[in-house]
């Protein structure tokens, strides 16, 4: 390096040191500043979604039913890729009849009442749970976040300015967190998540059924009956989980082989139906 | 000085030159989470031992699959590795314990970083520009707890796998 950095003249070897010194520096900040959003970032961001989302259908006061949910919730969110998140899972019921089921990123997981309602056992609940819960592990989400937002968002966390509350550059930040908001929303409300994204869903979804103990094909009975309705309101799960044939085909073919015993199927049903559900 | 002093003198630094060397290798994870807690075993169903809280250091004794068995504050135990991370946390204000227990790897960068990006206070300036937003739900809704011993005797019931 000292001989490279010779040609320049007045570089002396001391300088060779301070200049490698300020240029590991200036890597280093590169490095910081092409960071993924962190666990934390994601939750306060599924915070915000969530509220918009509430602010959009009222939440289905009902103690009894919310409790399953999050039981049933964490029985499968313990045995995903996944389980851990910032401020950990958890599970409500929207008080509307539309059929559908949002992830906000982070760990707030939504299921409509209409949805439940077309929920036969408790192990087609888990199935829809699952689902949600991996789009959750995948940052399905959170990497709806346009990338420019984001890098811009990486540009003003390096200032210092950006720490003092009320400067420009915090409300610069502010803004691009108003804008990653309306990302996600969009992608969870209006236009639904890729094809990809959701046979990646499901198949993780079946995994996380068969570890956890309740039957995988409950995912695939769930998604025929989906499609046989044929029919969701306001933007509901046809929309943002399309349940083609190909999907169902996707899911059949990628079923695990073990069997699950059908006494604990029914048991778990029958604890289901005394939900009142 | 006499030989046998030298010989003493030299063991001496030789061991002190390995507990620094052992200790400089000391594998040390941050918690990410908000709250977690270390468990006696390496599963989630089991005990827990003590409670962690985002930024606590922990020292990894071994790595059993996707579980770490580790030490905090003399105890030991075993946390799941999506809660930790290998890395210092950058903590808001960045406290005493930071600067105070031998977190010498935290850069000046990293402190100015502190508690930088979608943060509370960003939710906060967020909610006074949207006050129809409903927050109190989304808090009432964080606030329900499924305890382990209920969650336990579900998964049981139910004739379901313990994670």
């Amino acid at each position: 390096m000292v001989f490279l950095l010779s040609g320049c003249g007045s570089v002396s070897v001391y300088d060779v040191g301070k200049h490698f010194d300020m240029v590991s520096k200036t890597v280093s900040a590169a490095q910081k500043a092409s960071r993924d959003i962190t666990d934390e970032e994601e939750y306060y961001v599924g915070r915000s979604v969530a509220a918009r989302l509430l602010s959009k259908y009222p939440l289905y006061r009902n103690q009894a039913l919310t409790e399953y949910v999050n039981y049933v919730g964490q029985a499968v969110a313990l045995h995903s890729d996944k389980p851990n998140t910032f401020r950990g899972y958890h599970f409500a019921v929207l008080d509307t009849d539309e059929v559908n089921a949002f992830a906000c990123p982070g760990g707030t997981i939504f299921i409509t009442r209409g949805m439940v309602k077309m929920i036969q056992n408790e192990d087609e609940l888990a199935a829809v749970l699952a689902h949600e819960i991996a789009h959750i592990g995948n940052r399905d989400g959170i990497s709806s976040i346009k990338q420019s937002r984001w890098t811009e968002a990486l540009t003003i966390i390096g200032t210092t300015a950006a720490k003092n509350y009320g400067s420009p550059e915090f409300a610069s930040l502010v803004g691009i967190f108003e804008g990653s908001i309306d990302d996600v929303f969009k992608t969870l409300v209006v236009n639904g998540y890729g094809q990809a994204q959701e046979a990646r869903a499901d198949a993780a979804a079946l995994t996380y059924l068969a570890r956890s103990g309740y039957s995988p094909e409950a995912l695939r009975i769930f998604l025929e009956r989906l499609a046989s309705a044929g029919k969701a309101s306001g933007g509901g799960i046809l929309t943002t989980h399309p349940a083609t044939a190909e999907r169902i085909e996707s899911v059949a073919a990628a079923m695990p082989s073990e069997r699950p015993d059908r006494a604990l199927v029914a048991k778990r049903t029958s604890r289901f139906q005394k939900k009142g559900i | 000085m006499s030989r046998s002093l030298i010989h003493t003198a030299f063991a001496a630094s030789f061991v002190a030159v390995l507990l620094f060397v052992v200790a400089a290798h000391a594998r040390t994870l941050s918690v990410i989470k908000e709250t977690d807690v270390i468990r006696l075993d390496c599963r989630f169903s089991s005990q827990p031992k003590a409670k962690v809280k985002y930024g606590n250091p922990l020292e990894v004794i071994t790595q059993e699959g996707d579980w770490y068995k580790v030490r905090y504050q003399k105890i030991t135990g075993c946390i799941h590795q999506s809660a930790v991370e290998e890395k210092q946390v950058n903590i808001k204000g960045v406290s005493s314990s930071v600067t105070g227990k031998g977190y010498t790897s935290v850069s000046k960068e990293e402190i100015g970083l502190a508690g930088k990006g979608f943060n509370k206070e960003v939710e906060e300036a967020f909610q006074e520009r949207h006050p129809d937003l409903d927050f109190e739900t989304v808090d009432r809704i964080e606030a329900f707890r499924t305890s382990d011993e209920t969650l336990r005797k579900f998964i049981k019931n139910g004739g379901l796998n313990e994670p």
